[in-house]
């Protein structure tokens, strides 16, 4: 009985396999960089030729990307992520420097004729990718093609206070509120400015290879995996005030899509991308202990929450929403659920937002008082509360706040449910108990998280709750163009809303960045990413 | 006639087609007007400057406002042209966002079957010649394959061969470096045809880690079928038969014995290639593959439907097509089964 067929067709796979296996090895290995630097072994040029060194390599800089963006159309989204990288092809008028302050960008300067009118200047000589300039023309097409009602742009929103806009000269714009705006300013460093000549021509067309006056050039978008840009050797340098001023300094910066955060965290480690955020502070911890990785602890601009339905007994008696605020421990979920990566706050703001007040204290975490409370309203063996929340990665962080609340007799059931259901059946009626979640307040001013959540007219987040002091100096502030008076504003109106206690106030989050230790870059608390300025050693 | 067979079979199921891919358009249409949540909240998120009166003005002019009969009505008009609608997230057809990311899926399920039968076919025929311990422990790796979730695998390959080893890239298709002109969206294919062999190693070298997860727990399902099939079949009169002529074991065993071993498997091995193309969200998650799967789910969570539509009405295309191919391929393989059908 012969065997061989067999044994030859097992032996022919197996080598196959085996040698498929060594080819893709072999030619990973032999692509890595050597650890030495090659020059030293370069056999010396006979012929004297000093001036062919070698061109210097490419730079690539890959940031790791936790979501892909939605459309390159700088009208027609509302996704930070997407935001983040259109700002590398096209700029807005006013930007935020590293440290947050707000400073003309596109912009030479900027003075309000009246409460209502604004002057901007737009530094001359500043040129799009294809070479022509940018004039007051593009902003104005820029703006009204965002407040145009057949773009349907979910931005309008953003600057519908914009009435008029009226070109000067090629260079001079006059913008006419409907109200006084302050937040106006803060808006326009969200829109970035198109070349009116080209996206008339091209239409929708354009935008499948855009082109503005940012930093990069923009080459492609391959969806679900990858947007490459190239360096615009050619760009004017951004503002004097935040130095260094110039063009990028990699030649070719790629955004790599990678939804799961291990996967991308593994990704970090093995070098196949140099920069990413969006992580667990587990894996924050793992990835500071790996030696080619630097992780820097930095602030979202986020407040965390629990709204209660003021509506509704128990929630609609101040003793009780006191209470609450003492019975959690924050510093405590801090350290151990979170790691480190929050600081507690007294009300919605924190050190940096205009209208912050240090002096402001939080609630004491004071169980005993608690109690107390309750018992005086009438609740000494406490009660039963549905606690909803909508981000499922924060269910540790629910159940922890769920522990302290059952310390002083109030039994939470945790239950997670999508935000359009939370939103539209719960915050907008006013039904249900307590919801857990957070507010991005990007904008760095009270208004951010504030105003849709707690004072505007009407349909409030927070389950409907209104405060006619807090509605008023809302409004007030709002209207007032200097940020001195506008912080004065709000910081009084924090005080109020602090007091009233519609929520339990929490932390403010930090998030890791992580990046390789061959990179340089400044992470910024705004979720937005200051690439022109970053460096990769190669 | 075989050629006839054929024709009829793959005829019918082409027609049968049809009424497949409306109705599971129509549910999926319905399962989302009941699910709660709409596609224009999801679109804004929570942001401060919207009021709720600006959100329904969106939901107007997307239509979402109008009453559940009249959106369906329109709904149908638009399907019978062959159009499922406009992605909410996207702002583009639908239907061209999910073709788009179809290559990448068809080309892992591709190398994902590939893996399967390179392993489970010497596996199951091994084992059932060999008996005894080659058998118990081929069996037994089989129950481990086949019980391991294949994200898991997933994450055991990139601590493994990625993040200890580096020797494969464990994220995406290709070195975001390189750039291939995408002509079928089969990367690999695509740097065959531009003659650029950088691409096409870098493309295999990319996808053998999602390949091995999705094949993995495939080929213990395979193996273990192949092997009681080829142990029933070598123990049936005929193989007896053939034997007492006097012919040669291995003409016993790949002629006889194994082509009838195979019927029963061909039909699973087709199976397992509806399912590689419609369930490999976990490994397209995992290793960052920018495939439909993702897409689908995603778009689940964005309450983006026509995308949703568009994804489960391939899915649904894919699963009729390879179940064709099972039937085709047994009436190709299995003279019997001629002039039955």
């Amino acid at each position: 009985m012969s065997e061989t067929p067999r044994r030859n067709f097992l032996k022919v796979a197996g080598a196959a396999v085996v040698a498929a296996a060594l080819g893709i090895i072999g030619y990973k290995v032999a692509k890595k960089p050597s650890p030495t630097p090659a020059p030293t072994t370069q056999p010396p040029s006979t012929t004297a030729a000093p001036t062919t060194a070698p061109p210097p390599k490419e730079k690539v800089l890959i940031f790791g990307l936790k979501e892909d963006i939605v459309t390159l159309d700088p009208a027609m989204h509302r996704k930070r992520v997407t935001e983040s990288v259109i700002q590398q092809y096209a700029e807005p008028l006013f930007w935020r420097t590293n440290d947050m302050r707000v400073i003309p960008h596109l912009l030479e300067s900027y003075e309000f004729v009246d409460d209502l009118t604004w002057r901007l200047k737009l530094r001359k000589g500043i040129k799009f990718h294809d070479g022509t300039e940018l004039k007051a023309e593009d902003v104005k097409f820029t703006l009204e093609r965002i407040l145009d009602p057949n773009q349907n742009s979910p931005r309008a929103s953003m600057i519908d206070e914009i009435d008029t806009i009226t070109i000067i000269d090629d260079y001079t714009l006059e913008i006419k509120t409907k109200y006084p705006s302050g937040p106006l300013m803060v808006d326009l460093t969200y829109q970035e400015m198109l070349p009116k000549h080209a996206v008339e021509a091209q239409g929708e067309d354009f935008f499948k290879n855009p082109f503005g006056t940012g930093p990069f050039k923009f080459v492609e978008w391959v969806p679900g995996e990858r947007i490459v840009f190239e360096k615009n050797p050619d760009y004017w340098g951004g503002p004097a005030e935040v130095p260094p001023v110039g063009p990028p300094k990699v030649d070719k910066l790629i955004f790599k899509v990678i939804p799961d955060s291990a996967t991308r965290m593994q990704a970090l480690k093995a070098g196949e991308i140099h920069i990413s955020y969006g992580f667990t502070a587990d894996q924050a911890e793992e990835m500071a202990k790996d030696p080619n990785l630097v992780v820097e602890k930095v602030r979202a601009a986020r407040s965390v929450f629990v709204f209660l339905n003021t509506h509704k007994a128990p929630f609609n008696d101040k003793r009780v929403r006191h209470a609450l605020n003492m019975a959690v421990d924050v510093d405590a979920i801090i350290k151990n659920v979170l790691k480190g990566y929050g600081r507690r706050i007294a009300c919605m703001s924190f050190p940096g937002v205009l209208g912050h007040d240090p002096n402001l204290e939080p609630f004491p975490y004071d169980p005993d008082r608690a109690r107390q409370l309750l018992a005086e309203a009438g609740y000494p063996d406490g009660f039963d509360a549905v606690m909803m929340y909508d981000e499922e990665w924060r269910k540790d962080q629910a159940e922890a706040i769920a522990y302290y609340l059952g310390q002083v007799g109030v039994n939470v059931t945790i239950q997670l449910m999508d935000w359009g259901t939370i939103k539209n059946e719960y915050l907008l009626k006013a039904k249900g108990d307590m919801y857990f979640g957070s507010w991005g307040c990007g904008e760095l001013e009270l208004y951010g998280n504030v105003n849709s959540t707690f004072a505007r007219e009407k349909d409030t987040y927070a389950f409907q709750y209104h405060n006619d002091e807090v509605t008023r100096l809302m409004k007030e502030a709002l209207a007032t163009l200097d940020p001195e008076q506008r912080a004065q504003k709000f910081m009084e109106l924090e005080r109020i809303l602090q007091e009233d206690a519609p929520a339990i106030w929490l932390w403010e989050q930090f998030d890791p960045w992580v990046y390789r230790k061959e990179v340089t870059f400044t992470p910024r608390t705004d979720e937005r990413y200051n690439l022109v300025d970053a460096d990769i050693s190669v | 006639m075989l050629d006839s067979d054929l024709l009829r079979l793959i005829g019918r199921r082409i027609v049968g087609l049809i009424p497949v891919m409306f109705g599971i358009a129509i549910i999926v249409f319905l399962v989302f007007s009941f699910v709660p949540g709409d596609p224009v909240t999801m679109l804004i998120g929570k942001q401060s400057d919207v009021s709720e009166e600006f959100i329904q003005q969106l939901r107007h002019k997307y239509g979402l406002d109008r009453p559940l009969y009249v959106r369906f009505f329109y709904f149908l008009r638009q399907l019978i042209h062959g159009d499922v609608g406009i992605s909410y997230q996207f702002n583009r057809p639908a239907l061209e966002v999910v073709l788009e990311r179809l290559p990448a899926t068809v080309e892992l399920a591709f190398f994902a079957l590939a893996v399967a039968i390179v392993i489970a076919i010497p596996a199951g025929i091994f084992a059932a010649l060999k008996g005894g311990a080659v058998d118990r422990g081929i069996v037994g790796l089989s129950v481990v394959g086949f019980s391991m979730p294949n994200f898991w695998i997933a994450m055991l390959l990139i601590l493994v061969f990625g993040t200890t080893l580096k020797v494969l890239p464990i994220s995406g298709r290709l070195d975001v470096t390189l750039t291939v002109e995408r002509v079928t969206g089969f990367y690999i294919l695509d740097g065959i045809l531009a003659g650029d062999w950088e691409v096409v190693r870098s493309a295999l070298s990319h996808i053998i880690l999602p390949a091995l997860s999705l094949g993995i727990p495939a080929a213990a399902l395979i193996v273990r079928l192949l092997r009681n099939n080829l142990i029933s079949v070598l123990g049936a009169e005929f193989i007896r038969a053939a034997r007492a002529r006097g012919l040669r074991e291995s003409v016993v065993i790949y002629k006889h014995a194994l082509r009838n071993a195979l019927i029963p498997t061909i039909n699973i091995v087709a199976l397992q290639l509806g399912f590689f193309l419609t369930g490999s969200f976990f490994v397209e998650t995992v290793f960052a593959w920018p495939g439909m799967g993702r897409l689908a789910v995603d778009a689940i969570y964005a309450r983006d439907y026509p995308v949703v539509i568009a994804a489960v009405m391939i899915s649904a295309l894919f699963f009729v097509l390879s179940n064709l191919l099972a039937d085709i391929l047994i009436l190709v393989t299995d003279p019997r089964t001629r002039g039955v059908r």
